[in-house]
């Protein structure tokens, strides 16, 4: 037995093709008129299609997002688009990866299967070669069980396809619920200073924080047809006084799924804004409420709460 | 002055070649390793008025070899196993030690061990440095001998 050393050098020296100047120059020269020599060029590997379909799908739909939400301000809308898409994204990061992840599984299934029918016609013609024969084109006389072999391998080589089919139709309809889900559908969203005053609204009334609310209200702020609540017509001190303990011994709470939508009042600088799919939760019950709030501007500008309407319940 | 640069060329791959080859070889197996060696040296000729200037040419090509060789399919087999008849002095688990080390373990103890290049060429081609490289080499080789169970030359 001859040392590691000696019989790498064998090796290498008998398996390594070298190649000399002369060759170089002459396949330069061919490569300029146009001809290229035949190479195994590196193929896509299932791997990395998986990644770049992952990435090309939360970048894409990223962009979309960002897209419809600049949408408005380019085409002059005022209060379109952004709060929906801000009302919806509490939900659809999730959406968002698993589209992600479907778009990869496809890709990565359809670069495999790519890659295993090249692999075995490449395999089937190294071995027409190896055995010294030529490929032609014959006439096979079929029997019953060969017959019956060739539909079971076309059978089991449909069902990739059939899979990739499916997970395509799964990215198409998740890409298309989501791009429906964030399109701004309605001219009348609310603008996000009354986004904001609503937020903030309602979470002074969950915390029956009668500063923060007197903050966020006007001088003749009303409250009308609560469940189990009479008409409330307010004052300041009123508030803190009337409403406050009313609703705190009750329990209240309201949540507000839907998005907003604002309209212009009658008054100059006003707005009435619909609260959609509320809930107000009393004695631990939940009543499904519409509300509609009065929003107007005080004298320095600032958004205020003039009047809230429970409808429904 | 084409004929200059021709000869020139011609020098540097007389001088070159063999080293590149045998790198390449090494490191992305026999097929993949000719492949990229006949595309780094294409790259060479086709580059040569900037080639020649740089200061490590050899080393520069084979990072041009190696970014030719990321073009192709890596084989399911580096070495494939050579006929008896071909080469009897070979180990038939040679093939296998060999693809069990590292890329730059398989080129150091090639070129060094087996071809006979010093630390100073093989460093300048890979572009490390000379440890390096001769830990490389020692434990490629320390490795190798470890799979076939022999370090004595029992031939000789």
């Amino acid at each position: 037995m001859s040392l590691p050393e000696t019989q790498l050098r064998a090796y290498f020296d008998a398996g390594v093709e070298r190649i000399t100047a002369e060759d170089v120059i002459a396949g330069s020269r061919v490569a300029e008129r146009g001809m290229e020599p035949l190479r195994s060029s590196r193929n896509l590997k299932p791997a990395w299609a998986g990644v770049a379909a992952f990435a090309v799908t939360l970048v894409g739909l990223g962009g979309l997002a960002s897209v419809l939400r600049f949408a408005p301000q380019l085409t002059g809308q005022t209060g379109t688009g952004g709060i929906e898409i801000v009302e919806a994204g509490d939900g659809t990061i999730g959406v968002w990866l698993i589209a992600a992840v479907v778009a990869a599984i496809a890709a990565a299934m359809s670069v495999w299967l790519v890659r295993r029918s090249s692999a075995r016609a490449q395999h089937r013609y190294d071995e027409e070669l190896d055995q010294g024969g030529v490929m032609v084109m014959e006439t096979i006389e079929r029997t019953d069980v060969e017959s019956q072999e060739s539909k079971k391998t076309a059978h089991r080589g449909r069902w990739p396809i059939v899979l990739i089919v499916l997970l395509a139709l799964a990215v198409v309809g998740l890409v298309a619920w989501m791009a429906f889900g964030m399109r701004p559908n309605s001219p009348n969203a609310a603008p996000p200073e009354i986004t904001q005053l609503i937020d903030d609204y309602t979470a002074a009334w969950n915390a029956y924080d009668g500063e923060a609310l007197e903050a966020l209200v006007s001088p003749y702020y009303e409250v009308s047809s609560g469940p189990g609540m009479n008409d409330l017509d307010l004052d300041l001190e009123g508030v803190q006084s009337s409403l406050y303990p009313e609703i705190e011994s009750w329990g209240w709470h309201i949540t507000h799924e839907g998005p907003y939508y604002a309209v212009a009042g009658d008054e100059p600088g006003s707005w009435l804004v619909s609260l959609e799919g509320s809930v107000v939760t009393r004695d631990e019950t939940d009543h499904n409420q519409m509300s509609v709030l009065k929003v107007i501007a005080s004298p320095e500008g600032k958004l205020l709460v003039r009047k809230h309407l429970f409808v429904g319940g | 002055m084409e004929s200059d640069e021709r000869q020139a060329f011609v020098r540097f791959v007389k001088e070159t070649e063999p080293r590149l080859s045998y790198a390449l070889a090494a490191a992305y197996g026999l097929e993949v390793g000719a492949e990229a060696t006949a595309d780094a040296l294409a790259w060479a000729w086709e580059h040569w008025d900037a080639l020649e200037q740089k200061r490590n040419p050899a080393g520069y090509l084979y990072r041009v070899g190696q970014s030719k060789a990321r073009r192709y399919c890596r084989p399911r087999v580096l070495f494939p196993e050579v006929p008896v008849a071909e080469v009897p002095s070979v180990e038939p688990g040679l093939t296998k030690s060999l693809e069990a080390l590292s890329k730059n373990q398989r080129v150091a103890v090639v070129l060094i061990h087996a071809m006979g290049y010093s630390e100073r060429e093989v460093a300048d081609l890979l572009g490390i440095s000379r440890w390096s490289v001769r830990t490389h080499a020692d434990r490629g080789l320390r490795r190798i001998q470890s799979a076939l169970g022999v370090s004595i030359d029992v031939a000789s």
